[in-house]
């Protein structure tokens, strides 16, 4: 589909800055996962519960897609609450799971009891896809089991404030501990996308959460307890918390990262490009906004820093509201130009929200956008290309690499690495610490930097070949340069290594287009979310609107809305 | 589970990409490494053995980084100064972009290989060529026999021939036939990993754990989530 108005330049959009203030859309992948889920009539079975009064024990959740069956294995487990932490140094969870490809026999599921609960320490088989663990949201999972125990329904207060019954620490993919390689389902339509596997596995872990606490209610209160109203349950998502472990996927895919970025940009060019001439869209337009507001109203975090964007976005919102009265010409039929266009007076956050509402009205013109979200990672370095062509590209490609300073020491300050406690991804300071040797190459601009300062001594007319044989060090980020140019949305174009850098704008940005709501950053260095609040559940999405479900509001905000 | 559970691929090439730092190797050379390694083991070869050896002689050695490479009718290669063996880490990855520059400028050239260090890494990377130049034939010689094996068809066969005796090869000639036009590609693995060799795999991992930053209590708290409960 050809688009009249172009994509928005690389150098705006692949900066921590606004990338780091993204939302969801509904390219990202739970929405585009649901959708796929009712297009092709999944099925879900509860096909084993040997779970306790407490909520120890063994369940195993499956969803059957046309081709194949997928099971959740999951043991619930007692944990010391000295133990509960969310870092990936824990030790021990509330519960573990993976994501089994087929329908696990007993002796699967016994080889994995000794496995799973151990998480890294743990071996698998290409049979496992995920591997993954939750901590409980404790006061909010104890209360629902006291009120449904009762009869009555839980607090929709301290509900809408957690928002979640368990939250994932963890969930692991493509090999990880000898987990199926993501060659292996790379070809099936369903997992072809990204991280369409861990998508389905933490869907499965919602589902878990609301029987397990449905479960322990109903054994403490008998005949007296009752299920989770539907409309709660399905105001609960699953928490996450995601640390630094996140960023170096980033800087280590960026045919991947491209892909998405591309297919974003593409999507909201066509929207742009498109004329409005059903006007009752307008109307559905301003509802959908008044709700996105309430939607923003209960996100609350405790970080001053987010709280105070999101304070911005409230207001930016409500400027909108009343521009889309007074301001914006609905009677245009370029109306979407027109709103992308306003949006540029508001803050990062505001522009890239008001994206995504764009975005969520015009499924037809972009849905197809979702069935491009992957790409082989396979990099190859061109030995035979001159010195002078490699020059030239890093001159048009890495340019923006020349707008850091580092003849200054800030510049270059900070080094990723894994600490020796449980590999645990970690940044130092390079010129205080020790360790920089081993650091994690991660440094795309300083890399390159350090590569242009290199070649200065050649000669055009050498070759790489030459120039690598001399110089091993700069072989990575030449095979990097030379596999990404025709990618222009490959590179996040800024320093990953400079003092000020803040990795939660890339975990903000890749969480974004996992479809993640609620973004609660705890500081620089880790955020939690909630993924699936709002969605239907399994047995609701053959009926559910799936088009709007996320930015979801608390029941009580529905009631009254 | 049975501690001789498959390695996935990519688990593979994550441990080998660390160890090769912590050897001190450049990254650029431990992503060769594990490329190299990744490709044998898809086709059901353990490359365990060799990446062990090859990452202890790069830790005992970091200066044979650079060979000499000698151009007459054909071009040869040997380590520098004396007649240690030559690493396929530092090594292969130069002799294909030699190929590849080669088949760039339409060059059919032979190269000889002299004392290479784990041939079968050598074969790895040759054979991953392959996808760019097309075929190439390689002449593997003993002390007392010689055979040709054809790339990338003939891995399995190469495998038969050197892992037995991975020292007893002295010498590789490479060649790319003139009709070699034609991008290769064969059937690959990708049921469920590779079993490794344990004692191999135990000096990879040690490798890898030399990449791995010493934790002490500040660094411990600078760990994103430190210092808050989770019990809320």
């Amino acid at each position: 589909m050809n688009t009249a108005i172009p994509l928005r330049s690389p150098a705006d959009v692949m900066r921590l800055s606004r990338m780091g203030s993204m939302h969801a859309t509904r390219l990202s992948f739970m929405p585009t996962l649901l959708r796929r889920m009712r297009r092709e009539n999944w099925q879900f079975e509860r096909i084993r519960f040997d779970v306790d009064k407490d909520g120890f024990g063994t369940t195993v959740l499956a969803v059957h897609t046309p081709d194949r069956t997928y099971s959740l294995i999951a043991f619930s487990h007692a944990l010391d609450p000295e133990q509960r932490t969310d870092r990936v140094i824990a030790e021990a969870w509330d519960a573990t799971f993976n994501l089994f490809d087929g329908v696990p026999t007993d002796a699967d599921i016994e080889r994995l009891s000794g496995n799973t609960p151990l998480q890294e320490s743990g071996r698998f088989l290409a049979s496992e896809l995920v591997l993954a663990r939750a901590n409980k949201s404790v006061r909010l999972f104890n209360n629902v089991v006291e009120c449904l125990a009762k009869g009555q329904q839980p607090d929709i207060d301290m509900l809408c404030e957690v928002g979640y019954l368990m939250r994932t620490t963890a969930v692991y993919g493509n090999g990880k501990f000898g987990c199926a390689d993501r060659a292996r389902t790379a070809s099936r339509d369903e997992t072809q996308s990204a991280f369409q596997l861990e998508m389905i596995a933490v869907y499965l872990i919602r589902w878990f959460t609301v029987c397990l606490v449905e479960h322990v209610a109903s054994v403490k209160g008998g005949e007296q307890a009752v299920p989770l109203d539907p409309n709660l349950c399905r105001y609960l998502g699953i928490g996450n918390a995601t640390g630094l472990g996140m960023a170096p996927f980033l800087i280590r895919h960026p045919k991947l990262i491209h892909r998405w970025c591309k297919a974003r940009e593409t999507a909201l060019a066509r929207v742009r490009s498109a004329a409005l001439d059903d006007k009752t869209i307008i109307e559905k337009f301003k509802s959908r906004l008044d709700h996105i507001r309430k939607h923003l109203v209960e996100w609350n975090v405790a970080d001053e820093i987010q709280q105070q964007r999101v304070l911005t976005l409230r207001n930016d919102m409500t400027h909108f509201a009343l521009s889309l009265d007074n301001e914006i010409d609905t009677n245009d039929s370029s109306f979407w130009e027109n709103v992308f266009q306003h949006s540029k007076q508001y803050s990062l956050e505001g522009q890239e929200l008001v994206v995504s509402i764009m975005m969520e009205f015009n499924g037809h013109l972009i849905d197809d956008l979702a069935d491009t979200l992957f790409d082989e990672e396979r990099m190859l370095l061109n030995p035979a290309m001159s010195i002078g062509v490699l020059r030239d590209l890093l001159k048009t490609h890495y340019q923006w690499v020349n707008s850091f300073d580092f003849s200054d020491q800030k510049a270059s300050d900070r080094f990723w690495y894994y600490s020796e406690d449980k590999i645990e991804p970690r940044l130092g300071k390079r010129y205080e610490e020790e360790g920089a040797e081993l650091e994690m190459p991660l440094g795309i601009a300083y890399s390159i930097h350090l590569l242009g300062v290199t070649l200065t001594d050649w000669l055009d007319d050498q070759t790489v070949g030459e120039f690598c044989m001399q110089h091993p060090e700069h072989r990575h980020i030449i095979r990097r340069a030379q596999s990404l140019e025709q990618l222009d949305y490959a590179e996040v174009q800024d320093n990953l290594l400079d003092t000020t850098m803040r990795p939660i704008d890339l975990l903000r940005f890749k969480l974004a287009f996992f479809g993640a709501s609620k973004f609660d950053p705890k500081s620089d260095l880790w955020t939690r979310i909630t993924m699936y609040q709002g969605a239907p559940m399994p047995h609701e999405i053959p009926t559910a609107n799936l088009d709007s479900w996320m930015f979801p509001v608390s029941p009580s905000a529905t009631a009254t809305a | 589970m049975n501690k001789d559970a498959p390695r996935s691929f990519a688990e593979l090439s994550f441990y080998l990409i660390r160890a090769a730092t912590g050897a001190g190797l450049a990254p650029g050379l431990g992503e060769e490494l594990a490329a190299n390694a990744v490709y044998l083991a898809t086709h059901d070869i353990d490359p365990s053995p060799d990446c062990a050896r090859l990452l202890q002689v790069a830790w005992d050695d970091q200066e044979r980084v650079i060979p000499t490479i000698q151009t007459t009718d054909k071009t040869v290669i040997y380590a520098t100064g004396d007649f240690s063996p030559l690493s396929a880490i530092t090594v292969a990855p130069i002799i294909c972009d030699q190929i590849i520059t080669d088949a760039h400028t339409k060059i059919f050239r032979s190269y000889l290989v002299q004392q290479p260090s784990q041939p079968m890494m050598f074969i790895a990377a040759l054979a991953r060529c392959t996808k760019v130049v097309g075929e190439v034939q390689i002449t593997l010689r003993t002390l007392d026999n010689q055979m040709d094996v054809s790339l990338p068809q003939e891995l399995q066969a190469a495998a038969r021939i050197i892992q037995p005796d991975p020292d007893g090869i002295f010498e590789m000639e490479i060649t790319r036939p003139g009709n070699s036009g034609e991008l290769t590609t064969v059937d690959v693995n990708l049921s469920g990993g590779i079993v490794t060799n344990s004692e191999a795999w135990r000096i990879i991992y040690g490798f890898f754990h030399r990449s791995l930053v010493p934790s002490n209590a500040e660094s411990r708290l600078a760990g994103a989530g430190a210092g808050l409960t989770d019990n809320d």
